[in-house]
């Protein structure tokens, strides 16, 4: 083994790399990734007496903010949980059909489920708000000369508005979905042929075989949505009209100056974000932990009945499942695309009611108001971003992946990176501003900069994620056996089957990450001070009622990220 | 008791025709066969009898009843899979109890069901395990009572002993066939084994390619081969192709290649046709030396294997075929590599085939 004198001692240089490799893969997790989120955690300690006084004491309100803070996490709440509920209604029978049939239109179908993902929420906020409010969506097609449903329409009895349960729950339940159904992919079908040939009816056979089985990954894919909902900014500030949920009061309060309150609701979700995830992933990477659950027997005896029951669907109304899924995807996700779609072409030159042209897109974009330039100027940015991000991301996280396979003591990073994931954004905007902002550490002030280092910090977990499943999936440790065997050095093994063989599942991470970064709007907003990103233009457009702008923004974004889900198509297959 | 009936049926996957337009009648309480190589379609076939799977053409009947559209949970069958299957989150117990349960019996009988079915394969004391702890063996043996615990009339194999290894597999052949027996099912195995075909069934069919290619009661399949293929994949013979040198009331004289003369029982063959001459190893009579007859053909030791209680050995003939040779061990051990031997072809151990229309290489395929 070659050695060197270093600091007059001999050090083996090898030992010497792997120890700096891990030293170096720690430090940039630690300061990239982790930093922000327990800055913020300990910004709220270290400040308590600050955060008391505007809080709970304020001489002039009170505890006023202390009540909007419990209301606004009570409606957020109460909205995560209905969109998660109905995220399970859709999300179980869409993710067996995608899991177990096939059927012509299968990869559109898939497709579809996955451009929620990817596609810019602002965007997408904006083309559910027209499709349903106004007079270019739904209500016009019926005839009725105005839209659908009013902005603010409230949906009786769970008292949640429509609009906003609406994006919430069609950019959370491809979670769901993807996350079922690859689990059932995991499942041999062979339980599914035995049980039948057992005698169990097809829903008898989901409920007792199949379910109990899959539950893990049922689990992670809702606690993923749950977490998306309360974070979710970049829709809901478009179609939130007159509501405040969680993640939008934080950018506001952040807008405001009021930081106290914005930072110690931020804390509370990270704190409820955290207290959530980290027990699923116990869980779910716990083995057997389905033996765990109540036993299936007892609960047959009770419902004796339902057999009855299942097998009468099963032969009656097997194809129900069919039909609600694609009518769901039909109305939640195409529809709005369509709208906009339809919309542009209207406004194109004009506003087609009025006939102004100041409300056509041509004015918008070419007239004073120049919306051409800046969207120029944001594609820009926001390409810039999501590039440079997705590059460093990488590098931390192909080193991360690896860090976490070799040593046994970094296997809770694993668990670690998934909070940045269920932090609302908004909050993890906040902690940058908080940490490296003028008020903080004074060494980035907000700007492109700023944008992305707070884009690594959710980027580095999803290629981590996919780096690592890729390796789990493929037998890596065999070949690595092999290659050392054969005589290479652990470098030689990296560089030579380790990361050929989880190339994709790379790639995949970054794709992922790419388009994560283009639409991201809740953090971006707090720290992008004069840089604004597409995403976050759409925003302004709307908020300015530059509607034709923003239409177009919208499709330029839509086929942005088409273009996008076309790539990453390709490359995870 | 049941009695199953294929007539005609297609299965195709796409462009592959996985079972081509079967003929299958299989009687009450038999223990019944499909036997072929890997890829012949016996998993399908299995499917379509289960009802896992719809014929394309052809027609289903369990006692006279047309089952086509009757979906598998009611067709009351028991299957054994290959790889057992066995619910990983449930018990020993609850995977044995779970058909009597979704088919709606009541607790106190299941209960008994499961105590008799369980104490039948000796694993009552094991019923709060999981799959994962038990070995090979008692996983297979849940996977059989779990398929016969609600008291279906026809059970299903699908290579049921294939997942073990040798040993365990040649103990479990007799126990399986005798609770099968015990429970008066009429069962369908599906192997590619055939030694494991020939010791457990009452009747085998060959499968190949998608087409049943015989069906015959082991005694019979053995003795009388109706071809090359089964021949070959059933018995371990010889073949030699030759051409029909002359026909009379005593049979025919076959001429091999390099001028070599076979006389045969056989008097189906024309003369000038051109067939196949098959003998079995065990059937070859071999000596140690150079020995002159009309029908004497000789050779040169190339290779012995020890086979325990028999010695198998491989010559080179003169005309450049090789013969295979299956001895006694007690009169193996005589002959030694490079000895020169003569073998001799008995005449009522030879079966005549025609030649096969695709060349004799395919049909000797068994993969
Ligand atoms: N679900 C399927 N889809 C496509 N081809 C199949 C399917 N199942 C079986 N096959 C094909 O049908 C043929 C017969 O398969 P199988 O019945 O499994 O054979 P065996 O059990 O005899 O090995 C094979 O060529 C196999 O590839
Ligand atoms: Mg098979």
């Amino acid at each position: 083994m070659q050695m060197v004198n270093f600091f007059g001692k001999k050090i083996d240089v090898r030992s010497f790399l792997s120890k700096l490799f891990l030293t170096a893969t720690l430090i940039s997790l630690g300061v990239f990734v982790f930093l922000p989120t327990f800055y913020l955690i300990s910004f709220t300690f270290l400040g308590w007496d600050e955060v008391y006084r505007e809080v709970f004491a304020n001489p002039l309100i009170g505890d006023e903010h202390w009540q909007q803070i419990k209301g606004i996490l009570i409606f957020s709440f109460r909205i995560a949980l209905i969109a998660v509920l109905i995220d399970i209604l859709i999300g179980i029978p869409l993710g067996y059909i995608l899991a177990r049939k096939n059927f012509r239109g299968k990869g559109v179908v898939e497709d579809l489920v996955t451009l929620p993902l990817v596609i810019p929420t602002s965007a997408f906020g904006f083309a559910t708000l027209i499709t349903w409010t106004t007079i270019a969506g739904i209500g016009g097609f019926l005839g009725l000369g105005r839209g659908l449903v009013e902005l603010n329409y409230v949906v009786p009895i769970i008292k949640i508005p429509f609009l906003i349960l609406i994006v919430h729950v069609t950019l959370t339940f491809p979670y769901v979905v993807r996350i079922f159904k690859s689990k059932l992919e995991e499942l041999n079908p062979e339980f599914e042929i035995a049980s039948r040939s057992l005698g169990a009816s097809v829903f008898t056979t989901f409920r007792s075989i199949v379910f109990p089985q899959a539950l893990p990954g049922l689990f992670s894919g809702v606690v993923l949505a749950f977490a998306r909902s309360l974070g979710e900014t970049g829709a809901t500030i478009i179609v939130a009209g007159v509501n405040t949920t969680a993640s939008i009061a934080i950018v506001k309060w952040e807008l405001e100056f009021k930081i106290a309150p914005a930072s110690f609701l931020g804390f509370l979700l990270i704190l409820i974000a955290s207290s959530m995830i980290l027990p699923v992933e116990y869980f779910v990477s716990r083995e057997r932990s389905i033996s765990s659950l109540p036993n299936l027997t007892e609960i047959l005896r009770i419902e004796k009945y339902l057999l009855k029951f299942e097998k009468t669907i099963s032969r009656k109304l097997y194809w129900v499942k069919e039909v609600v899924s694609f009518i769901f995807i039909g109305i939640c996700v195409i529809l709005p695309i369509l709208v906009v779609l339809n919309s542009v072409i209207l406004y194109w030159s004009a506003d087609p009611y009025t006939g102004k042209i100041e409300g056509g897109v041509i004015y918008q974009l070419f007239g004073p108001a120049n919306y051409f330039k800046s969207l120029i100027r944001a594609t820009a940015v926001s390409l810039i971003v999501a590039a440079v991000s997705t590059y460093i991301s990488v590098c931390i996280g192909i080193a991360t992946a690896i860090t976490i396979e070799k040593y046994r003591f970094c296997r809770a990073i694993r668990s670690l990176l998934k909070v940045p994931l269920v932090v609302p954004t908004s909050t993890l905007g906040l902690s940058m501003i908080l940490l490296w902002g003028p008020k903080g550490l004074g060494l980035i002030n907000p700007g492109i900069w700023l944008i992305i280092l707070t884009h690594i910090v959710f980027s580095v977990p999803v290629v981590v994620e996919s780096a690592l499943a890729s390796y789990e999936g493929s037998d890596v440790e065999v070949y690595e056996e092999a290659a050392r065997s054969l005589g290479a050095t652990p470098y030689d093994v990296a560089e030579t089957v380790t990361l050929p063989i989880i190339k994709r599942g790379i790639f995949t991470g970054a794709i992922l990450s790419f388009t994560h970064s283009l639409g991201e709007t809740g953090a971006t907003f707090i720290v992008m001070g004069r840089d604004a990103t597409v995403s976050t233009l759409v925003v302004n457009m709307v908020e300015a009622l530059a509607i034709p702008a923003a239409l177009f923004a919208s499709t330029y974004l839509i086929a942005l990220s088409l273009i996008l889900l076309f790539v990453f198509r390709k490359i995870s297959k | 008791m049941i009695n199953i009936k294929l007539i005609g049926v297609t299965k195709r996957f796409g462009t592959i025709t996985a079972v081509d337009n079967i003929d299958l009648n299989v009687e009450r309480g038999e223990f019944f066969t499909i036997l072929g190589p890997t890829g012949a379609g016996k998993t399908t076939t299995l499917k379509l009898i289960a009802g896992l799977l719809k014929p394309d053409e052809g027609e289903i009947y369990f006692d006279g009843q047309l089952v086509n559209d009757v979906p598998p949970e009611e067709r009351d069958i028991g299957f054994v899979f290959q790889g057992y299957a066995l619910f990983p989150h449930m018990t020993v117990w609850e995977n044995v109890t779970y058909g009597p349960l979704v088919r709606g019996m009541d607790p106190e009988k299941v209960e008994r069901i499961g105590r008799e079915i369980l104490s039948k394969v000796h694993l009552l004391e094991r019923a709060d395990s999981y799959p994962h702890e038990l070995s090979g063996g008692m996983q297979q043996r849940v996977a059989l009572a779990r398929a016969l615990a609600s008291g279906s009339k026809l059970l299903l194999l699908d290579e049921p002993l294939s997942a073990l290894d040798a040993r365990l597999r040649e103990e479990l052949r007799f126990e399986l066939r005798n609770i099968v027996k015990e429970t008066g099912a009429t069962a369908i195995q599906v192997t590619h084994d055939k030694y494991e075909a020939l010791q457990l069934s009452d009747r085998i069919a060959i499968l190949r390619k998608g087409k049943v290619v015989q069906v015959d009661t082991p005694v019979n399949l053995f003795t009388k081969p109706n071809s090359i293929f089964v021949a070959n994949f059933i018995c371990d013979m010889n073949f030699f192709e030759g051409i029909v040198k002359k026909v009379d009331e005593e049979g025919s004289i076959i001429q091999l290649r390099g001028g070599l003369l076979v006389k045969t029982l056989d008097r189906t063959h024309k003369f000038g046709e051109r067939v196949v001459v098959a003998i079995r190893f065990e059937d070859v009579e071999i000596k140690p030396e150079e020995v002159e007859h009309p029908y004497s053909i000789y050779g040169k030791v190339e290779r012995i294997s020890f086979l325990g209680p028999f010695i198998r050995i491989e010559a080179l003939l003169d005309n450049g075929e090789e013969v295979s040779v299956k001895l006694p061990a007690t009169i193996g051990y005589r002959f030694e590599l490079g000895d020169r031997i003569t073998v001799n072809f008995e005449p009522t151990k030879i079966i005549v085939y025609s030649y096969p229309r695709a060349g004799l290489a395919e049909e000797l395929i068994v993969e």
